[in-house]
């Protein structure tokens, strides 16, 4: 098959004139306005990516110094917890001494006006709960019960003694006879239980 | 479609496509900004309140220093692990036994493993004694151990009174007590407990 070829035969100043493609030219013009500041505007926010991540990395260096620091006050804190819990402690035992041989001179001091008691046996223990108790077994001889509301009272009237007990238990009085003494013939055992206050020291 | 109009055509497509390739590129910078913006903000907050808490740093370490300035103090009531030891409470408890005359019959000084560990990193060091005596021996020779340089600390003691009487020199009935007596000392393992 023949191709068909066109040939103007009019000398040049006959033949038509090209004019300009404007669309094409304001397509170029537009193209290269929209592509230009799509690009401007990429390596813009490329600089401001940039920038950022500078910042950032800028952040997390100042971050980790800090978090060294802070973990160097965690320390501190740490450590000042354990000296308040140390001095807690020692204040704590300090406050527990109960300077017992002078708390009993004054039960001495408080016996010599009743004559006719003494005490079988004294006893500083620790209770079933937490609390000491000072126990002391008692005896009365040729005395009523009225002397022994006295000494009970001697003994919560000193505030000396009396100092360090939460409060007397005492319950129960039993009468006896004496034989074998010629100046007494009956006398009263009882019990005194004195517990300690919370904050005295506890016995093992 | 002529040839002006085809060229203007494909020239408009390149340009489209050019656009949208930018476009894309743009879309993931500026999302890759906002992730990077909002970091450095959290970044920001965590460093404001880690600078809070460093900035307490010279207050803390005025606040310790005066801590252990009154605990150097305190720590002057105990006897130090140099004296707290078996050998000087052994030293300590036959002094004071001689000056009151009281008469020890047993002494029992827990092993050191065994002893309660308080806490802040002080040792409980726990004696046992048994001994006889007349009341006032026992008061003096408490008074001693109570009033000694070392804290002792009474815990528990039991008196009681013996069954047969004893005569003294004069020839005086006497009724010496049998006592029971634990206390304690303490020291403190400055390397030990929390």
């Amino acid at each position: 098959m023949l191709a068909m070829i066109e040939v103007n035969l009019l000398p040049a100043e006959y033949r038509p004139r090209e004019t300009t493609n404007v669309p094409f030219m304001a397509t170029l013009v537009v193209g290269f306005l929209v592509i230009g500041g799509l690009f401007l505007y990429w390596m813009k926010a490329e600089t401001e990516l940039t920038e950022l991540k500078r910042k950032n990395e800028d952040l997390t260096r100042k971050q980790e110094e800090l978090k060294r620091e802070a973990d160097k006050v965690d320390k501190l804190k740490e450590e000042i917890e354990r000296q308040k819990s140390r001095q807690q402690t020692i204040i704590e035992i300090s406050q527990s001494k109960v300077m017992w041989s002078m708390k009993l001179e004054q039960l001495s001091a408080l016996m010599v006006d009743y004559k006719n008691f003494w005490v079988q046996s004294l006893g500083l223990t620790k209770a079933g709960g937490r609390s000491s108790v000072l126990t002391m077994r008692c005896s009365a001889a040729n005395s009523t019960l009225n002397d022994i509301a006295r000494f009970r009272d001697s003994l919560q009237n000193d505030p000396n003694f009396w100092y360090h007990f939460a409060r007397l238990d005492s319950f129960s009085y039993t009468r006896m006879a004496l034989t074998g003494f010629r100046n007494a013939t009956e006398k009263y055992d009882f019990e005194i239980k004195l517990p300690l206050t919370d904050g005295a020291p506890e016995a093992n | 479609m002529n040839k002006e109009m085809r060229t203007t055509a494909i020239t408009a497509a390149l340009i489209i496509i050019g656009a949208v390739v930018l476009g894309y590129f743009i879309n993931e910078t500026l999302t890759e900004i906002d992730a990077v913006t909002a970091a450095n903000t959290e970044l920001e907050g965590q460093i404001s309140t880690l600078e809070a808490k460093v900035a307490t740093r010279p207050a803390l370490e005025q606040e310790l220093a005066t801590l252990k300035e009154n605990f150097a103090q305190y720590i002057k009531i105990l006897p130090s692990p140099e004296i707290a030891t078996p050998e000087r409470l052994l030293e300590l408890v036959q002094e004071k036994c001689e000056r009151s005359q009281f008469q020890l019959k047993s002494f029992n000084f827990r092993p050191l493993a065994d002893q309660k560990r308080a806490r802040g990193g002080f040792r409980e060091i726990d004696i046992t004694l048994n001994a006889e005596g007349t009341y006032e021996q026992f008061l003096r020779f408490l008074n001693g151990l109570e009033r000694h340089e070392s804290f002792v600390r009474v815990n528990s003691f039991t008196c009681t009174v013996g069954t047969a009487a004893k005569k003294d020199a004069e020839g005086k009935d006497l009724w010496p007590l049998t006592v029971a007596l634990n206390i304690s000392t303490f020291r403190f393992d400055a390397g030990g407990g929390k």
